[in-house]
């Protein structure tokens, strides 16, 4: 029969199915076969390999790229380019915002968020540098009971990790906490919240003990210092702005100031003083008032010559997170952020969704006026796990329910929800992935994958749906890489492992097989070469019945055991043929029929 | 009888094998022999994760005859109360139950055919168990059945598992070796042994198994099956042996007592009707590639002490060479500073006036070198409890000189006091380079002392530091190691003797007074750079260990080391079937030592003999008179839990083998699966709350759609997240090398580095396949052309079926291809169908074959 060169087509695509249930593909359709007709050989199985236009190729090579391992468990790792075109590594993580810089070698742990800090928790710090000297850190019996959080319960909770890009600003949540994250593109001015107070005054008095203040006209200004904490949790100070307290005058000697605010916002640390005698070059004296919501105090010292008037605020180095604290919100209970247009979204864990001011991204209160707005969306079916940004709309991805939002100013309510499936939903945040457009979205929903396009609801592959559906772990993440390689990361490795058969034949056999032996009789002296074998001396008869070795035996022929000996674990068998009918290629098992002995132990 | 029943396997148990050891000494690993946690190496670490369970045998088991002598059968005694339901097990496994009904049914046909009815060969103890007969047969069939398919899983496992290690080991692991040019096999083997040894796997092993023990033997005198199953919760590997399985085995003594062990509870499996094939398996590790590599790791230390050095003091000599302005000593944590001295280095001056007299004054001085370090504990958990224990956020100044208490416990007062001022001396210096100190105290409610540690050794052994580093979890170790190399501050101290030393001599006409002073506080003015440099080899090789099938009588060649011909193959009274891995894993030459082997213990099957099969696992074989009954799991968990999804039917839980087991355990491990967990929102409709996932996973494999071409590809790498190397705010920065038609992507491995993604896997396979020219016969390929794009290398493996079901793998054919376009392959098998699989570097554009149609019938 001639040859019958066929050519696989390696455009075709991998079918990741399970390798087991793939059919047997035939080429050739003869007569028996006839109609059906089935597909080419397609790649079935397989690890680490990317598709290339013309076939396939070996991939997932790993290179390690930086010298320090990012010391946290991060839950997301995104690169962000900075105004000067500096790209930073920005790693959400378990106990923070860890940041790696162009310039240098090292993660930096730049904010410190350990989520859920607008709920509460704190951790007992009782444990004592005498306790802690004290015992044996050998005798168990010594280690010391105090600094134990009994409540496991709230340890446990976990707070995610969201975070949009808004006016090309990072913005970063973790839930339940109380400030959002901004990592700024370029550097900015730092301001505290302004000071609010009620009123202000200052005026010539004649305090207990004489002051030294000289007498003159003096134009005075002052900003408040309080103390907050930075990204990491330290303490720092941080000032408002130039508070202009008008010109007035001291008229006698041992006279002072007395400076007092009304009914402050927030409780005042220090008191920066700057003033200007008669024209003169500016001073700045500095004031401690009592932390409290009123200030009240004498200024009876004179104070240091400034170089500069007025002082500069801080700067806030691009790509440093600072806090940002939304307002109206109940903090305790947000869930994530998002982007919703231009305006920055928060949901919470009553599925209440909110809208910040287009002014102000930290304003929550509702207005008419700036859009801001608070909405429970009652198309939203189940809890919401995600919500993702979909050029100047949003969808939120529930546990039973997709729900678009459209952007429309005019009408009543800015966002119309829109119900893409009430019978889908996601269960974790990280089962949706954004393609090349905001518009492309993927998810791993409840009744199978979907690509989401422009609001339509699409279930694509659904056979690799089911396969990775029948898993033992089915919990599948996405994600989007170069906006084109979708990948769908599994717990389990995704098939199992192709299996063989097990039956064992002599080696010898494949000695034949090839044509190395010449002969019958050169054959035989192979395989009984260590010694007479079952599997050789069938394949023996099996060429001299069929005249070429390893072809027929085992398709013609089965074992009967005819005796077994339990002292010496011999078993003996007879080869039985199997009653052929006549066809091409085929021969009939002749006598004799050997027994052979076989060593089964 | 003829052979003896070897140790039925009881089930995993976890185990931390790279705790670190208490006292390393007890286990034989004194001084530098431990490698403890924090001098290891990322491959120590991955060797250790490959070390996850023990596997539990019964040792010294067998089958008992009724011989009637007492001292080689112990009388079978059940605890009062055992649960012994039998139709009630019978009930929670309904495919059993039909199999068990069939074969009551054979059985009666039988008893009408035969006028009796085929009892089975029982010991005489089963003769009170109230069930049928035929039962027991059901159950052996089954258990027979059963393990064929374990059987049959750990053969697949075996010839498809393939780990790779790449592998680092620093050539003092392997000094006691003597290493060929590539290392052999063996070597690699022994290299790894040692490592293992080293890093105390073994030790931790031994230790977990006394801890089971011990709670054996609480429980009294019955070794009880559920005691025994509830090993296997947290492994999640059960066993298709079933306790009742068991009946009839003795359990040798544990911990020199004698514990007897039920023997008739269970079917006597004298009729297992299946046989086993038998396949010998051998572990072998291949390097694919080996280097030695010397690494010059210079670090640099920027060091600002403030405050101002001394005249006329050469304090740094011992630390600092001033010529070259770098630090002496060798690596950062082993830095000493300079040695206190007294009297040696007593303070001399000398007068010489001018008359020529000269008048020497002598002074006691004590000079010391303090280290100022900023240390950071906790938070910690008790690994007990699981609890937090504590938390010190505070930053604790160290001061710390030499190791030693010469000085310190010296009986000489004036040593003592100058050390003390010293101390003191050095305190006030901190307070003033420290200033917030009072306030820290002030604001803990602490004195400032509280705020200074003074520690006289190395800063690892300062006992809380120990403390909390043997409880600290893995990342908090690498924080205070890390940490640890942090130098904020070095200044000196340098105290004299009370008097300060005013000295006017007075010669002739001529009067010269020199008022001496040594200052109490002597810095250096200047910041200046540490620069340490320290050169590390390593042996570091990529590291295939995989399993290779063996037919009999055959041997492996191995990177030219000709190895493992089991010259016992045909000797049934011992295993025959016996490969050992002793050379991976034994350890200890000693009689006293274990002998750890990872075998392969393939007993087959004879129903007539009696023999029994025994399943595949790895065992730990006592020497000597030490009874542990350990294997060193040599699959990763992954693989093991692999093992355990195909053994069963999905959904079974330990319930249906184990009824006896309390929900209140089952509560249990629910509750440490939540604490892991934490709460996410859920998305099916059970009753169970939520659907949880892991909070940081490790996915194993990921399927990949090009959305573009449409066309799937596979990545099996364990990752943590996918990193997009664009910024999320700009196009691309094209800092990643860019090859053709790939992703510039990267990954987050699992402990945390960052890779990139390359064309050049460490295993990389793809099976096109089911090729045949018909469906009624066989088909006859004769050559396979395969065509790459560019230049590969690797393998072109053709696997023929021939019973159209699965392919076989006796008749693999490999064709290796180097650095070139195309590969052809000539095969001369028939076969139903074929499949082509390509492994390696590869970047096929096509693939030809060219075949004949063949024995059609």
């Amino acid at each position: 029969m001639a040859q019958r060169p066929k050519i696989i087509n390696t455009r075709q695509s991998y079918v990741p199915i399970d390798p087991e249930t793939f059919v047997p593909q035939s080429y050739t359709n003869e007569r028996s076969d006839a109609p059906d007709e089935v597909a080419g050989a397609v790649a079935y199985d397989g690890k680490n390999f990317m598709p290339t236009p013309y076939g396939y190729r070996s991939f997932f090579g790993l290179d390690e790229a930086w010298a320090e391992r990012l010391p946290s468990k991060a839950q997301e790792l995104v690169f962000f380019q900075l105004d000067t075109l500096e790209n930073i590594a920005i790693a959400l993580c378990e106990d923070g915002i860890w940041i790696k810089r162009a310039s240098l070698d090292t993660w930096v742990h730049a904010a410190k968020d350990t989520g859920g800090n607008a709920v509460g928790i704190s951790v007992d710090e009782n444990l004592t540098e005498d306790i802690l000297t004290s015992f044996d850190p050998e005798d168990l019996d010594t280690w010391p009971d105090v600094g134990v959080v009994e409540s496991a319960e709230e340890v446990d909770v976990y707070f995610p990790w969201t975070y949009c890009i808004i006016e090309n600003n990072f913005y970063a949540y973790r839930a339940s906490s109380k400030q959002v994250w901004k990592i700024a593109a370029k550097p900015e001015v730092d301001k505290p919240s302004q000071a609010v107070y009620a009123s202000r005054e200052i005026a010539e008095t004649i305090p207990p003990d004489p002051a030294n203040l000289p007498t003159g006209v003096y134009l005075v200004t002052c900003r408040i210092g309080y103390l907050a904490e930075d990204s990491l949790g330290a303490l720092e100070v941080r000032y408002t702005e130039i508070i202009d307290l008008a010109q007035t005058s001291i008229t006698a000697a041992g006279n002072g100031f007395r400076i007092q605010f009304a009914e402050l916002e927030t409780p005042p640390h220090e008191l920066e003083v700057y003033y200007q005698l008669d024209g003169g070059p500016w001073h700045k004296e500095v004031l401690y008032p009592p932390p409290v919501d009123f200030i009240d105090i004498l200024w009876t010292e004179e104070g240091e010559e400034v170089e500069e008037y007025p002082p500069k605020a801080s700067i806030i180095e691009a790509g440093t997170p600072t806090p940002q604290y939304p307002t109206f919100l109940n903090m305790a209970g947000q869930q994530g952020i998002f982007r919703a247009g231009f305006q920055l979204g928060f949901w919470d864990s009553a599925n209440a969704v909110a809208c910040s001011s287009v002014n102000d991204l930290m304003d929550f209160e509702p207005s008419v006026e700036t859009l801001a707005s608070v909405t429970t969306y009652s198309k939203v079916t189940g809890r919401i796990v995600t919500i993702l940004p979909e050029e100047n709309n949003f969808i939120i991805y529930a546990t039973r329910s997709i729900v678009r939002c459209v952007n429309n100013v005019s009408a009543t309510q800015q966002w119309e929800p829109d119900s893409i499936t009430h019978a889908a939903g996601i269960a974790y945040p990280k089962q949706v992935a954004v393609g090349t457009q905001e518009g492309d979205q993927y998810a791993y929903t409840s009744v199978g994958l979907a690509r989401i396009r422009g609001g339509e609801f699409e279930i694509i592959f659904p056979e690799v749906y089911d396969v990775l559906k029948a898993r033992e772990e089915e919990v599948v993440y996405l994600q989007m890489l170069e906006g084109r390689y979708l990948f769908l990361s599994s717990f389990d490795p995704v098939f199992s492992p192709l299996i063989f058969e097990q039956e064992i034949l002599d080696p010898s056999l494949l000695l034949g097989s090839g044509g190395g032996c010449e002969s019958v009789r050169q054959y035989a002296q192979v395989v009984r070469a260590k010694g007479p074998t079952f599997a050789g001396e069938m394949a023996l008869l099996d060429y001299v019945l069929s005249g070429k070795p390893g072809r027929y035996w085992f398709n013609t022929s089965y074992l009967n055991e005819v005796s077994f000996d339990p002292d010496t674990g011999i078993s003996t068998y007879e080869l039985v043929p199997i009653e052929e009918t006549g066809e091409e290629d085929t021969k009939t098992a002749v006598l004799p029929y050997p027994r052979v002995q076989v060593y089964l132990a | 009888m003829p052979g003896a029943f070897s140790s039925p396997f009881l089930g995993f148990v976890e185990f931390d094998a790279g705790a670190p050891l208490v006292d390393p000494a007890v286990h034989g690993l004194a001084g530098e022999m431990y490698i403890p946690p924090s001098l290891r190496t990322a491959s120590d670490l991955k060797l250790l994760a490959q070390c996850k369970s023990i596997g539990l045998f019964l040792q010294y088991a067998q089958w008992l005859e009724s011989s009637g002598d007492p001292d080689i059968e112990p009388s079978a005694v059940l605890p009062p109360d055992y649960p012994w339901d039998f139709m009630k097990w019978l009930n929670q496994d309904p495919i059993i139950r039909i199999f068990v009904d069939k074969e009551i049914e054979w059985a009666q046909l039988e008893t009408e055919l035969n006028g009796y009815e085929v009892k089975p060969r029982l010991h005489t103890g089963n003769e009170e168990i109230p069930h049928p007969r035929n039962a027991y047969f059901a159950y052996a069939t089954t258990q027979a059945i059963l393990a064929r398919q374990w059987h049959q899983k750990i053969s697949k496992i075996k010839d498809y598992t393939v780990l790779d290690l790449d592998m680092y080991f620093d050539p003092r692991d392997s000094a006691g070796f003597t290493w060929s040019n590539p290392p052999t096999q063996v070597e690699w083997m022994q290299a790894i042994n040692a490592r293992l040894t080293r890093l105390g796997v073994f030790a931790n092993a031994q230790l977990k198994l006394q801890e089971i023990q011990n709670a054996w033997l609480e429980e009294g005198q019955y070794l009880r099956y559920d005691l025994l199953y509830k090993l296997d919760f947290q492994a999640s590997v059960t066993f298709p042996e079933a306790f009742w399985h068991w009946g009839g085995l003795a359990f040798h003594d544990l911990s020199g007592r004698l514990i007897e062990e039920p023997r008739t509870c269970g079917c006597p499996a004298v009729f297992p009707s299946l046989m086993v094939t038998p396949t010998r398996y051998l572990p072998f590790v291949e390097a694919t590639n080996v280097n030695l590599i010397e690494t010059e790791i210079i670090t640099e230390y920027e060091i600002n002490p403030p405050g101002w050095f001394g005249p006329d003091f050469n304090a740094y000599g011992m630390i600092f060479d001033a010529t070259n302005g770098t630090f002496i000593q060798d690596v950062p944590n082993s830095f000493e500073p300079g040695t206190p001295t007294y009297g040696a280095n007593t303070d001399t001056r000398e007068l010489v006036t001018t008359d020529g007299s000269t008048t020497t004054t002598q002074n006691n001085a004590a000079y010391a070198v303090f280290q100022v370090r900023e240390w950071y504990l906790g938070p910690q958990i008790n690994p007990n409890t699981g609890n937090l224990v504590g938390v010190s956020s505070r930053p604790t100044l160290m001061l710390i000189d030499e190791e030693g208490n010469s000085y310190a416990s010296s009986s000489n007062p004036e040593r003592l006091r100058l050390r003390e001022r010293a101390e003191k001396i050095a305190v006030e210096q901190l307070y003033g380079m420290w200033g917030f100190i009072p306030a820290w105290a002030e604001m803990n409610g602490f004195t400032r002392d509280t705020y200074v540690n003074f520690h006289r050794g190395f800063y690892k052994n300062f006992d809380s530091w120990k403390y909390w580093y043997q409880r600290a979890s893995l990342d908090e170790k690498q924080r205070m190691i890390d940490f640890d190399y942090v130098f904020p501050y070095i200044f000196s101290v340098m105290v004299a003797d009370d008097t300060v030393n005013s000295t006017t001599t007075e010669t002739g006409s001529t009067t010269e007074t020199t008022t001496e002073s040594i200052q109490s506080i002597i810095l250096r003015d200047d910041r200046y750079i540490m620069t340490e440099t320290r050169t590390e080899q390593h042996v570091r090789a990529q590291l295939k260990l995989r399993w290779r099938k063996l037919a009999f009588n055959e041997g492996v060649v191995g990177n030219d080391v000709s190895i493992f011909v089991d010259e016992n193959f045909q000797e049934p009274a011992i295993n025959p079937y016996y490969v050992g891995f002793t050379s991976v894993i034994s350890y200890g030459t000693e009689a006293d030592n274990h002998q750890v082997h990872m075998v392969y213990r393939q007993l087959a099957v004879d129903p007539k003999s009696w023999g029994m099969t025994n399943l595949n696992a790895f065992e730990l074989e006592a020497a000597g008179d030490d009874f542990s009954y350990l294997s060193l799991q040599a699959l990763s968990l992954d693989q093991s839990r692999m093992l355990t999804k195909h053994l069963f039917a999905p959904n079974e839980t330990i319930l249906h083998y184990l009824p006896s087991v309390g929900k209140e355990s089952l509560d249990a491990q629910q509750s440490i699966i939540k604490s892991y967990l934490g709460q996410l929102p859920g998305s099916v409709w059970l009753n169970q709350y939520g659907s949880q996932a892991p909070l940081f996973p490790v996915f194993q494999e990921a399927l990949v759609l090009d959305t573009q071409l449409n066309k799937w590809g596979k990545m099996s790498v364990p990752h943590r997240l996918l990193v997009d190397l664009s910024p999320i705010n700009s196009h691309r920065q094209r800092k990643v090398a860019s090859s053709t038609f790939s992703i510039q992507a990267a990954m987050l491995g699992v402990e945390g580095e960052l890779f990139t993604f390359n064309d050049k896997p460490g295993y990389s396979e793809l099976r096109y396949g089911k090729l045949g020219y018909h469906r009624l016969g066989f088909t006859d390929l004769e050559e396979m052309r395969v065509w790459f794009a560019k230049q590969s290398t690797g393998i072109l493996q053709i696997e023929p079926s021939y019973s159209g079901d699965k392919p076989e793998s006796s008749f693999i054919q490999e064709f290796e291809f180097d650095d070139t376009t195309s590969v052809v392959a000539n095969y001369s098998l028939s076969a139903r169908w074929y499949n082509v699989t390509l492994k390696g570097n590869y970047d096929v554009k096509g693939i030809e074959f060219i075949g004949r149609k063949s024995a059609r019938r």
